[in-house]
């Protein structure tokens, strides 16, 4: 399989310090890969390296093979629901067409065919009959779904998403888990899902990848809950409530992604 | 002719008052459009404030004010746009500092010209003395901000939803910035002789919060935004004309009366 991202020895900072320390990542494609850590760890920063949108002092970052900013138009990109200002006068349609706008460049406007290809987006995300909705008017998981929809219409082949179990019920999660599991078969795409919930993601990702500044595992989840390694990302004040075989969300969540 | 207009409009510095409030209007209720959106309301009142340093220099060297405001609060826009980005001060207290310098630089200028000045007139409008000529330089402004948002609207409005999507998009959100506080700076120029200096930046944020009262819809937004803006300045003016009040004044209280009635919705 094809490498879609390949970053070695990177480091970034921002003005107070180090974010990241000589990480290296790599992204294969159609895989899905969870990148796990506490508030402040680097994941988001590590999603903005990638699209090209942050700095980083050392190293070396490939995205389908290119520098990050040549490979924008390739990557879609969910920001946490929270960051979204609830007041803004957009409808849910006006916010799928923002994600062609990269695409259409400057001084033209969305065609008829990008309005019905924004449509057709909502309808697979299941938001087609609120398409004329203000978008600060839904609720969280219809947001994140809007988002979702925004996020595909550039057509990318790598898709990220900055926590997005933020904000969004369990039920609305499942369903969005769902959608994203049927999205990397139809689609082949690539994702990154970055969470500081570990339970949420686990199920899902292929990879996952414990980043607290540094990379402090990366590999098969099965392996990913050794204490010591989770000692080192999340520190020594950690509790784990592990579920057994009467674990209904787990088995639901199972169910859903046979 | 005339005596089809109503009263008020039959003198020519009335008409000139109407048509010049009228563009103005026109052009601040679209930049504060995109002031409200994107939070920008401080910027607005920090480079209105820093017109007064721009006239007072004008008045320094004989120079025709208007000119010298339009450069000085272009730079000063775009300087409160760098230093907000490379320092470690919050944009706000960037803009405390730039207010009070520029204020503070006006006075000592205009401490040292021998010139009579109508300060009053700088600092709280006086469109009733409105020439030909300063409604075409309003025109000539106008039309440039205009085309400006028209061409950049999609950018300016994806920037003020979300900045990271709009960096990962590929738009040029630095050039953006610099853009916007160069277009609130040349509209808050041509609204000195409106409202005058110290009340410029209420038509720079009321027409705008007012509009964002009454609709979820950023194109409705757009236009009740010019409405409300025409509203409060044909009302004001209106106002003005039969109860002898100070133009400015009454333009910005109308505007101030229609976004608390907003409110109620």
């Amino acid at each position: 399989m094809n490498k879609v991202i390949e970053i070695k020895d990177m480091w970034s900072r921002y003005e107070t310090g180090w974010v990241l320390e000589a990480i290296n990542f790599d992204l294969f494609e159609k895989e899905i890969v969870a990148v796990v850590g506490p508030n402040g760890g680097g994941k988001s920063t590590l999603l903005k390296v990638i699209l090209g949108i942050k700095d980083y002092e050392k190293g070396e970052v490939k995205v389908f093979g290119k520098s990050p900013e040549r490979a924008r138009h390739d990557i879609g990109f969910l920001p946490q629901i929270a960051t979204f200002k609830r007041d803004f006068p957009v409808s849910v349609l006006d916010v799928v067409l923002m994600g062609m706008f990269g695409r259409i460049g400057l001084f033209k406007n969305p065609s008829k065919e990008d309005k019905e290809k924004a449509r057709a987006l909502l309808h697979e995300v299941g938001m087609g009959h609120l398409e004329d909705k203000p978008f600060g008017s839904l609720s969280g998981g219809q947001q994140q779904r809007v988002g979702m929809a925004r996020a595909l219409a550039s057509e990318p082949k790598l898709l990220l998403l900055d926590e997005p179990a933020t904000g969004v019920d369990i039920a609305a999660q499942e369903s969005f888990f769902r959608t994203l599991e049927n999205f990397r078969r139809e689609r082949g795409l690539s994702i990154i899902i970055v969470s500081h919930d570990i339970g949420v993601i686990m199920p899902l990702a292929d990879r996952v990848a414990w980043l607290n500044r540094v990379i402090h595992y990366y590999g098969d989840p099965r392996g990913a809950m050794e204490p010591d390694i989770l000692e080192k990302t999340f520190g020594k004040d950690m509790r784990f409530l592990v579920h057994d075989e009467e674990c209904i969300t787990c088995r639901r969540r199972e169910r859903h992604l046979l | 002719m005339s005596s089809m207009l109503p009263e008020f409009l039959s003198a020519g510095f009335m008409q000139r008052a109407f048509l010049g409030g009228g563009i103005i209007s026109v052009v601040l209720a679209v930049i504060s459009f995109f002031v409200v959106l994107r939070g920008l309301s401080f910027i607005g009142v920090g480079i209105s404030h820093s017109a007064f340093g721009g006239v007072a220099l004008g008045v320094l060297l004989g120079i025709e004010p208007l000119w010298t405001a339009i450069v000085f609060c272009l730079v000063v826009g775009n300087l409160i746009v760098l230093t907000s980005r490379s320092a470690h001060f919050g944009e706000d207290t960037v803009i405390g500092i730039f207010f009070a310098l520029t204020m503070g630089m006006g006075v000592i200028m205009l401490g040292f010209s021998k010139t009579y000045v109508d300060l009053f007139g700088y600092l709280f409008g006086n469109i009733l003395a409105i020439s030909g000529g300063d409604l075409w330089v309003a025109g000539g402004v106008g039309i440039l901000v205009l085309l400006s948002c028209a061409l950049f609207m999609k950018e300016l409005l994806l920037d003020s939803f979300d900045r990271d999507i709009a960096m990962a998009s590929g738009v040029p959100v630095r050039a953006l910035d610099h853009l916007l506080a160069s277009l609130i700076a040349l509209s808050i120029v041509i609204s000195i002789k409106l409202v005058g200096i110290v009340l410029a930046s209420a038509l720079l944020v009321i027409p705008g919060a007012t509009a964002l009262k009454l609709t979820a819809k950023w194109r409705v937004m757009l236009a009740l935004s010019v409405i409300v803006a025409l509203l409060s300045t044909m009302g004001g003016l209106v106002l003005a004309y039969y109860f002898d009040l100070a133009p400015g004044a009454s333009i910005t209280v109308a505007a101030s009366l229609l976004f608390f009635l907003s409110m109620l919705k």
